[in-house]
């Protein structure tokens, strides 16, 4: 038997990822009264409040790394570090039966925990700029407050002096960065001494932006270098929007029901209807409000909308970034110390672009240092036996960087259906046009990277598979004349009265930066949008 | 005394023997009652004991529901007892058997039919059984389990754990090894059930051997060294039993089981249905636990650390490496993997205080270059696997 909900919430906000909580705070600023569902229950478990170089030392820590069961040596290869950790792996776990999702050539990954794929997130903050929104029928000037806003919310440091201040966003407030580790130091150091002949190959380097705080902001402490990033933060200086819920629920026109999986979503005379059905009991209930605003994550999202709109076996475009990850040996660094303390997020970001294609960035990404990864994780990786990778790492770790970086989404032809068996099939698929592409960004990180005094590790460089990024965007993208299937510039999906879709499933292009800030920039837009109107109504 | 039993009362003559003991143990593990027919007392006081002798006629039981008969008892001096009344002993309980309307099994052996007096009292005792249409079960070398009696194997487990040396046969005698926990349960699964009845079976618990092959088994997992093998003739080894027991009575034995063995072929021989056990491996079977794995992981952990650490390995470590084995293959069918465990070692490591970042060092020119060196040298190693492995797969594919 069905419950029905109809306490008199303004709006339900579905999902309590980061998008989630951005709109739910915003409506809440704005008088609004909101009900907040989510899927999970338990949050992830922080890390201890100690240094990790530390706690490593102490021989049965072995299981809090590895897992009682040693599950993360049992995860999949392909994921990167941070989804293999067992605290990762005990949130991610079940996403894909919950949601019933299946990905052909595509890897699929979720969070069904508070926070969303913040608990697992590299925590890199970058604004999209005036050409990246050439599709979005909107300009920067519209995104600005949003991402100020949520800057100012979620405490971002970083450098806003360097050479990627334009392509990170000029307009940020932002607290000191973090100092750099010393093999990030020399390369930096190399990169300024030639600076104009690696910039010349196409390299431009700078400090990371990212959600990590350096000054104590609310409730949240400053970051102390423990090294612990990996596997989350327990001093909250990583921003995870599992902390802003905890904040979030003293706020007495919050309704915060916890375990509820959203199945369907229909519109009635009454306007829109959620049903959702409890976790573990089965249990189905039947929510409605004025405004519904799908904040559950880009696949989920367009799971609700599919079935509400009835598009069966009907392929839905999905975005998402090509990655590709490598391993940077900076000589400059031989000599360095094994820290006791370090940042184990991005210390340096870098993008490649082309001269001859007018400066377009081609890729762009993150250096990481060698220690910020376990190192039986690393030697699992090289292409020589693990013995033999361990004695080579020993040596080279000091003197080691971690890359990564993300192409443009437009290279990408994934593909979403909702098959009439009720089942989520996402195939994923590379365009021809990345492998060229992939090549010209491999000769300008080789090449720029030797000018600054740092060698491309040869073997060392993996595209990642499909979806591993997990960078999922443009199921319902924003559009000025939006057709079913779509969504307006308000996030309002067509079809559908009284549904916004709030989270990545929205933006209409995927440029090669990190999205979760812009997305939840204009989560706040989006909200802010909706609050406005109706006040005006 | 046992109470009353829902399923009945399994009688068992030599309880109390290695084989005994343990089809007294599966039998209780199954919740039935025994009636164990014995010279001495059984091991387990919840067992109804009834004194027995082969020498004399068998005794008059109490009023129990009896559910079926497994004969063990023999004479395993083979001088106390005249072959004669062992047969008429086995006559008598199958008659017993007859006229109870239960099954009867007979545990014989492998070496059953040999022109030894073993092997010829076996076989006759073995016609009997399958004239009156009870179950013959051969076996073949009963090992492991807790000591009982003085069965071959536990006589080769006290040679090989006294003795630095361990006989080589020439040619070696082909030996089926089973679990003598394996055959207890298959003997009480033959009185259940009718799969044996009127048959001869062999138990094969799929490990088949040579002798000196199992020698070598017992020489890693019950001395935990090495012994000297010497080779010794079989041809040879006859007179020099004789020998040794016209010297001594205690080497009695050693005759007799040298004469069997010289009776078994190079060629294993079965005469009979087949039966495969779900039996273990020996090295299982050989521990007192029932599995070997443990030991197996601290062994694997004290070699991979080694190979690490290049020094002392310490003890510690390689116990944590066993426990996360056994966490690891745990909810999984197989072993890991030799990659798996050598990442796993590498983990281990990395997580202790002795990994290679335990101790900080500061950015001295002499840590440059001792450790540019050391990249260098591991650096030309891993090209040359690299190397190999490229012209591996080339050849690999050409061939193809």
């Amino acid at each position: 038997m069905r419950n029905r909900e109809t306490a008199g919430w303004d709006a339900i906000v579905v999902g309590a990822g980061p998008a989630g909580i951005t709109a739910a705070r915003t409506l809440l600023e704005a008088g609004w009264r909101v009900c907040l569902l989510d899927a999970g229950e338990r949050p992830a478990e922080p890390p201890p409040r100690a240094a990790l170089a530390a706690f490593r030392q102490h021989l049965g820590n072995w299981r809090w790394f590895l897992g009682e069961r040693l599950e993360s040596l049992k995860a999949p290869e392909q994921d990167s570090p941070k989804l293999r950790t067992p605290a990762a792996q005990r949130i991610l776990q079940g996403y894909e039966q919950a949601l019933r999702v299946q990905g052909e050539g595509f890897r699929v990954v979720g969070c069904m925990a508070p926070g969303g794929l913040t608990n697992v997130w590299g925590a890199g903050v970058a604004c999209f700029q005036e050409t990246e929104l050439r599709e979005w029928p909107l300009r920067l000037e519209d995104l600005r407050e949003g991402y100020e806003t949520v800057a100012r919310r979620i405490g971002v440091s970083g450098s806003a002096t360097d050479d990627l201040a334009d392509f990170f966003g000029t307009f940020l407030p932002l607290q000191p960065p973090l100092p750099l580790d010393p093999p990030a130091e020399s390369l930096y150091r190399g990169y300024m001494r030639r600076r104009g002949r690696v910039r010349a190959a196409g390299l431009t380097l700078g400090r990371g932006r990212n959600a990590v705080l350096t000054q104590p902001l609310g409730e949240r402490e400053a970051c102390t270098r423990c090294g612990f990033c990996l596997y989350g933060c327990g001093f909250r200086a990583i921003y995870n929007a599992a902390d802003e819920l905890e904040e979030l629920r003293r706020h007495p026109a919050l309704s915060y029901v916890p375990g509820q999986w959203a199945e369907q979503l229909d519109t009635g005379p009454e306007g829109p209807r959620l049903t959702t059905i409890r976790l573990g009991t089965g249990e189905r209930r039947v929510w409605t409000a004025k405004a519904i605003l799908l904040a559950c994550g880009t696949l989920a999202t367009t799971r609700l909308v599919l079935g509400a709109l009835g598009w069966v076996d009907r392929p839905v475009r999905l975005l998402s970034q090509p990655a590709i990850g490598f391993a940077l040996w900076v000589p400059g660094g031989l000599s360095g110390p094994c820290p006791e303390r370090f940042f184990a997020l991005s210390q340096l970001s870098f993008t490649a672009a082309s001269p001859a294609e007018g400066e377009a960035t081609l890729a762009a990404g993150n250096l990481f240092l060698g220690f910020a990864v376990p190192l039986w994780e690393l030697a699992s990786r090289l292409p020589v036996p693990p013995l033999l990778g361990y004695r080579l790492l020993r040596d080279l770790l000091p003197s080691l960087l971690l890359g990564n970086a993300f192409l443009s989404g437009e290279l990408s032809e994934h593909s979403v259906t909702l098959g009439s068996d009720g089942v989520l099939r996402v195939r994923g698929c590379y365009r021809s046009e990345l492998y060229p592409r992939l090549r010209q960004v491999v000769h300008i990180l080789g090449t720029g990277f030797r000018r600054a005094g740092a060698w491309l590790l040869p073997g060392s460089l993996r595209l990642a598979t499909p979806g591993a990024d997990i960078h999922y965007a443009g199921t319902l993208p924003h559009s000025a004349q939006p057709e079913l299937g779509q969504s307006d510039s308000f996030g309002a999906v067509v079809g559908l009265p009284g549904v916004y879709a709030v989270d990545a499933s929205v933006l209409p292009a995927l440029p090669p930066k990190a999205h979760t800030f812009t997305v939840m920039a204009n989560a706040h837009r989006i909200a802010a949008a909706l609050a406005k109107r109706e006040q005006r109504d | 005394m046992a109470s009353g039993q829902k399923d009945g009362y399994l009688v068992v003559t030599g309880a109390s023997g290695y084989i005994g003991r343990h089809v007294l143990d599966e039998a209780r593990l199954r919740g039935w009652g025994v009636l164990a027919l014995s010279r001495r007392p059984p091991h387990r006081g919840d067992v109804v004991h009834l004194p027995y002798d082969l020498n004399a006629p068998l005794p008059e039981w109490p009023a129990l529901e009896i559910m079926g008969i497994i004969h063990l008892a023999y004479d395993a001096s083979e001088k106390a007892v005249r072959p004669e009344r062992e047969v008429a002993a086995a006559e008598e309980l199958v008659t017993r058997a007859r006229e109870l309307r239960v099954p009867f099994v007979f545990v014989s052996s492998q070496n059953a039919g040999l022109p030894t007096r073993y092997g010829r009292v076996k076989e006759a005792i073995e016609n009997v059984v399958l004239r009156e249409g009870g179950a013959v079960v051969r076996v073949g070398l009963v090992y492991g389990g807790y000591r009982a009696g003085s069965g071959l194997f536990w006589r080769l487990d006290e040679w090989v754990r006294r003795w630095p040396v361990v006989p080589f046969f020439l040619p070696s005698p082909r030996v089926v090894p089973i679990h003598v926990s394996d055959v207890a349960r298959w003997l009480c699964h033959a009185v259940d059930s009718a799969e044996a009845r009127g048959k001869r079976v062999f138990l094969h618990a799929g490990a088949e051997c040579s002798l000196n092959g199992f020698l070598w088994y017992l020489c890693r997992h019950r001395r935990r060294g090495w012994c000297l093998p010497v080779p010794v003739p079989l041809c040879g080894a006859r007179p020099l039993a004789r020998l040794f027991a016209s010297v001594s009575p205690r080497y009695s034995w050693l005759a007799q089981r040298i004469e069997g063995l010289i009776g078994l072929r190079p060629a294993l021989r079965v005469d009979g249905e087949v039966v495969q056990v779900p039996g273990r491996t020996l090295a299982d079977g050989l521990h007192p636990t029932g599995s070997a794995r443990r030991r197996q992981w601290l062994q694997q952990g004290w070699r991979l650390f080694r190979g690490l650490l290049g020094h002392h390995v310490p003890s510690l470590l390689v116990r944590h490496y066993a426990r996360a084995c056994e966490a690891a293959e745990s909810g999984r069918n197989g072993p890991l993997s030799e990659r798996e465990r050598e990442i796993l070692a590498i983990a281990l490591l990395e997580y202790s205080p002795w990994g290679a970042f335990s101790s900080s060092t500061d950015g001295r020119l002499w840590v440059a270059v001792l450790r540019g060196f050391r990249l260098l040298f591991v650096g030309l190693e891993a090209a040359v696997v690299l190397l190999f492995q490229g012209l591996k797969g080339f050849f690999r594919r050409f061939g193809r």
